[in-house]
């Protein structure tokens, strides 16, 4: 296996195990600090959660520049786990 | 959108489909049989097919604590209650026994005579489509994944396409196989392109709701999956130390009745304790977010409420994914439209398969592949409702379905011509799919008048016999056209595939 087709694999596999961490972060931060009902914090953000997991693997499957889009994923993802970190009380 | 992300969505599309294409057409083919779950209850019941009236009543009290007795360790497990209808005329009362397992008992509406029941293929169609088999959730998961997949293959399909108007009216079954199986895929696509998307959403969404769920409550409620379903589905109460004699439900039902909607199906916690209670499921089956569920207590049958998903906006959004996914409201002209745009959704993976295996002379095992899973499942259906007819153990239903599928997948790796193969399962799937009305006939005990005139029986023999005349039909058009332009006949199977 060559450089370029190793680094696509890991691409993807890193691409394909981060899109539903960012996508459920992103989904829980809008559920925490959203100013709606508990009953539909619910249920809309367990609707968000596969739109939100299919956008992602989108993006990062259809990036122009692989670095930058794992980049963009895993900085939404370590920027909403924060927030719920924070909205929690942790 | 620039030509890179146009050629990294294009290859998304691409490898989505080939990767998981297949288990896509599984789920979906298996979902499509799996909508007719009611409308096939009295052609799998023999025994049960009557005409319906409206009971006056239903005599559960006795039924319940005659059949808890007999089964003393299901008194502490939740009882359902499917309440009859015209479609299916038998009073069912499903227990769970001490490994938690489903058990039915099914009833006469008229003298509470205990009915044999046979095996439903049908049943077992819903949850392989439901779960694939496997032990709940992961089964449900699964089964979301693939609406995952399926969902992001859409999209990438969509964006990748320029002329997407243009795919509208194109079609051009004389020329190339590959330009048939192109235009096939690209129409089917588009044509039903609304259809796709909220299947391949609402299956995503219905799989993965209890996995959602319990992310969400890690957050919201200190990981606590109870108070979250609690707060959505209303609380259950626990069980009381005392015992209560229990009111009678026919009255319960009766109030149930007057507060709106048609009763369909009854859920008992705690029989015979002073927490018991009664939820009454009331359905109008002519909207979306329509369940409304009446809870009473059993010990004085007071009502303790009135709830519905619909209550909040959430809830409406989320009410409307059942009865859009199942096709559940409109009616039978809505589930027949269902059951077509369901076998276009299958033969939309089948022809995107077709496609890339068209585009390149690829290995003759990846053709095999597609033949097998997709004819086998057919034949494998067929067999699963004959199993109904001649088998007296929901097992067999299992071995028959499995061992037909195995069976076909053999025949397409084992014999010399893929052309061969194909003409022999389309010849076994059609005669099969002919046999169901006379096999229907030889296990009814019914004079031959009522067995034409009970419409839900005759429907499903009439469709039998249409899908059967289709398939043989499509096997004599493949076996009288050699010519280079017919695309169901692969001229060159020996040349490039075999």
């Amino acid at each position: 296996m060559d450089t370029a087709r190793s680094f696509t694999f890991f691409y993807s596999i890193s691409v394909l195990l981060l899109a539903p961490v960012a996508a459920f972060a992103v989904a829980l931060s809008m559920s925490l600090y959203l100013p709606i009902s508990m009953e539909n914090k619910i249920f809309f953000s367990g609707i968000a959660m596969p739109v939100l997991w299919v956008s992602t693997l989108l993006w990062g499957f259809s990036a122009h520049s692989t670095g930058k889009a794992l980049l963009g994923i895993f900085a939404v993802a370590l920027a909403c786990i924060g927030s719920i970190l924070i909205g929690m009380e942790f | 959108m620039n030509s890179n992300t146009l050629r990294n969505l294009r290859n998304l599309h691409s490898w989505t489909g080939v990767l998981c294409g297949l288990i896509v057409f599984v789920v979906c083919f298996s979902g499509t049989i799996a909508l007719f779950y009611e409308e096939l209850y009295q052609w799998e019941q023999p025994d049960q097919r009557h005409n319906f009236s409206t009971p006056q009543s239903l005599n559960l009290n006795q039924r319940i604590e005659e059949l808890l007795e007999q089964y003393p360790e299901s008194r502490e497990q939740r009882i359902n209650v499917a309440v009859p209808n015209a479609q299916r005329p038998a009073l069912i009362i499903e227990r769970h026994d001490a490994n938690g397992e489903d058990v039915r008992h099914s009833f006469t509406v008229e003298n509470s005579k205990q009915l044999e029941n046979r095996p439903s293929a049908a049943e077992f169609l819903r949850l392989w489509h439901t779960r694939l088999h496997l032990p709940s959730p992961y089964g449900g998961y699964t089964v979301g994944l693939v609406g995952m997949i399926m969902l992001l293959a859409i999209i990438s399909g969509i964006l990748t396409h320029r002329k997407f108007f243009k795919n509208f009216s194109v079609f051009r079954p004389g020329r190339s196989k590959r330009l048939f199986w192109a235009d096939a895929h690209n129409v089917f696509g588009v044509w039903a392109l609304p259809f796709h998307l909220m299947i391949a959403f609402s299956g995503a969404l219905l799989g993965l709701a209890t996995l959602f769920l319990s992310i969400i409550a890690l957050v919201n409620f200190s990981g606590d999956t109870q108070a979250a379903r609690d707060l959505i589905l209303g609380s259950t109460p626990t069980a009381a130390q005392q015992a209560a004699t229990m009111v009678d439900i026919d009255a319960l039902l009766v109030d149930a009745e007057q507060r709106g909607g048609e009763i369909e199906f009854l859920a008992i916690t705690h029989w015979g304790n002073a927490n018991a209670h009664l939820n009454v499921f009331s359905h109008d089956h002519s909207s979306f977010d329509d369940q409304v569920v009446h809870r009473y207590w059993l010990r004085d049958g007071s009502w303790r409420e009135s709830w519905s998903l619909g209550q909040s906006s959430g809830g409406m959004v989320y009410a409307a994914l059942t009865p859009l996914h199942f096709g559940s409201y409109g009616g039978m002209g809505m589930k027949i439209l269902y059951a077509f745009l369901g076998f276009g959704s299958c033969f939309l993976i089948i022809s995107g398969l077709q496609l890339w295996l068209t585009k390149q002379a690829r290995p003759a095992f990846f053709q095999r592949l597609v033949h097998g899973i997709s004819l086998g499942l057919t034949v494998a259906t067929l067999a699963a409702l004959y199993g109904n007819k001649i088998s007296p153990s929901a097992d067999n239903i299992g071995v028959l379905f499995f061992g037909c599928w195995a069976g076909v997948m053999a025949l397409c790796f084992a014999t010399p011509s893929l052309r061969h193969c194909r003409l022999v399962t389309l010849i076994m799937a059609g005669s099969l799919c002919c046999g169901l009305p006379i096999i229907d006939r030889l296990v009814s005990s019914e004079s031959f008048s009522a067995w034409l005139g009970n419409i839900w029986v005759s429907g499903v023999n009439a469709a039998a016999l249409l899908g059967g005349v289709a398939l043989l039909w499509t096997a004599s058009k493949a076996l009288k056209n050699d010519g280079e332009n017919v695309a169901w006949v692969e001229r060159s199977d020996t040349q490039t595939i075999d």
